[in-house]
């Protein structure tokens, strides 16, 4: 009830600020037992504003709690179909291999070569596959924070020269040849295969957008921290688009031109940074990329 | 000579798929689609010198096989190849396991991880 020993304006300050801490003092009785008119319609509005701002409050938590379970649905989703998928490759990569044992020992020679040929595409297929079942398996790990890390003692140099090897295939086909640069071995205790990982990611992108142009990929050890860098001399990245690249689904060139689930650089900085480390860019467009990756040998 | 492997595994073309390569290098190869028909034979007496088991079956499941198997002290002396695609179901690995393989797996890796128990001898 507006009394008559504060003033209007004073009690209606009141009234508001109780409002906005979420509370709320005036009812149909206080606004019936205030004899002034005027005060009566201002006490009925600050009451609607009151109710209007707790429904508003209500269905947003609301909405808010929807979204969270479409959220948990999603990463949920994502986590199941991507394990799904892997029994049929499994099946398919131990198939693949059982054929193309039984070609070089059974068929005649040219006939081999044929199917040899057939085999070997069925086969980087296959591979192409399982490498995206584990980036959207890696995806649902890093959203659900269980990235875990087994580091044991390694030569970084020897990780980049066994994954150089592993793409060199690759590469070679798009016209990049892989050039390897390091000056002794770099000893540290890291997760060789999210290393590895890492560079596979970086090296594929190289490849990918690399223009058949050369590659360089180089390994050195600083103190406490080591290091190693993929500079190619490919379509480059324009410096708008140089931060937003190593987020979630994000890319540069457009995906209309060129394949690829947007996901790798954001893997690549999440499994970075759980080393400790950082990873960095610095590009010019149609002169090329140069990728660095810093992380901790000690670990 | 080379032991007898016992695959697990609902999956009857990766079952087929197990049982042409296993057979092909000289295993003597039975292969199940349930973790039942699994217990049933080792409690018909088989003793094959590796278990190469699923997790995710329907009826009886890879977990329940290996509970029921060494409540019955089937699995004392039997080591077991867990096949899955699920890395977190595997901290809680229980004791007869011997060894995880994580799919999609490969041959060699496969051939290696059996030789290791179902070798030849």
């Amino acid at each position: 009830v507006l009394s008559a020993e504060a003033s209007l304006e004073e009690q209606v300050l009141e009234h508001i600020a109780e409002i906005g801490a979420g509370r709320c003092s005036i009812t149909d009785a206080s606004i019936e037992a205030e004899p002034d008119p005027c005060a009566q319609q201002i006490l009925a509005g600050l009451l609607m504003l009151h109710e209007d701002l707790q429904y508003g409050q209500q269905r947003q938590s609301a909405l808010l709690e929807e979204l969270r379970a479409a959220i948990r649905a999603r990463d949920e989703f994502l986590s199941v179909a991507s394990h799904e998928l892997r029994t049929p490759i499994t099946t398919l990569t131990l198939q693949v291999d059982g054929l193309s044992r039984m070609l070089h020992d059974q068929l005649p020679r040219p006939l081999a070569e044929k199917v040899g040929r057939r085999l070997d595409v069925t086969r980087r297929q296959v591979d192409r596959l399982a490498g995206l079942v584990s980036a959207l398996i890696d995806v649902s790990r890093i959203t659900s924070g269980r990235v875990q890390l087994s580091r044991e003692l390694a030569d970084l140099g020897e990780i980049a020269r066994s994954t150089a090897e592993r793409l060199g295939e690759d590469a070679a086909r798009s016209g990049s040849p892989i050039s390897f640069e390091r000056q002794g071995p770099v000893w540290g205790n890291y997760d060789v295969s999210r290393v590895d990982q890492v560079m596979t990611n970086l090296l594929a992108n190289a490849i990918r957008y690399g223009r058949g142009k050369p590659i360089v990929l180089g390994v050195a050890g600083q103190g406490d921290s080591a290091r190693f860098w993929i500079e190619d001399q490919g379509i480059g990245i324009a410096p708008e688009h140089q931060a937003r690249i190593f987020q979630q689904y994000e890319r540069a060139a457009p995906s209309t031109s060129y394949g690829g689930l947007g996901l790798g650089l954001w893997i690549s900085r999440q499994l970075v940074e759980a080393m400790g480390g950082t990873i960095s860019v610095r590009s010019e467009v149609d002169v090329g990329s140069l990728f660095t990756v810093e992380i901790p040998r000690a670990g | 000579m080379s032991g007898d492997v016992l695959v697990v595994d609902d999956d009857a073309d990766l079952r087929e798929t197990l049982q042409l390569l296993l057979d092909d290098r000289g295993y003597g190869v039975t292969a199940v689609a349930t973790g039942q028909a699994a217990l049933d034979r080792l409690k018909a007496g088989a003793r094959p010198s590796l278990i190469l088991l699923d997790l995710m079956m329907p009826e009886m499941n890879g977990w329940q096989f290996l509970e029921r198997a060494r409540a019955e002290s089937i699995l004392d002396a039997i080591p077991v190849v867990i096949m899955t695609a699920r890395r977190k179901s595997v901290d809680l690995l229980p004791a007869p396991s011997r060894e995880v393989l994580h799919k999609p797996f490969d041959t060699t890796k496969l051939l290696s991880t059996i030789a290791r128990y179902a070798g030849a001898s």
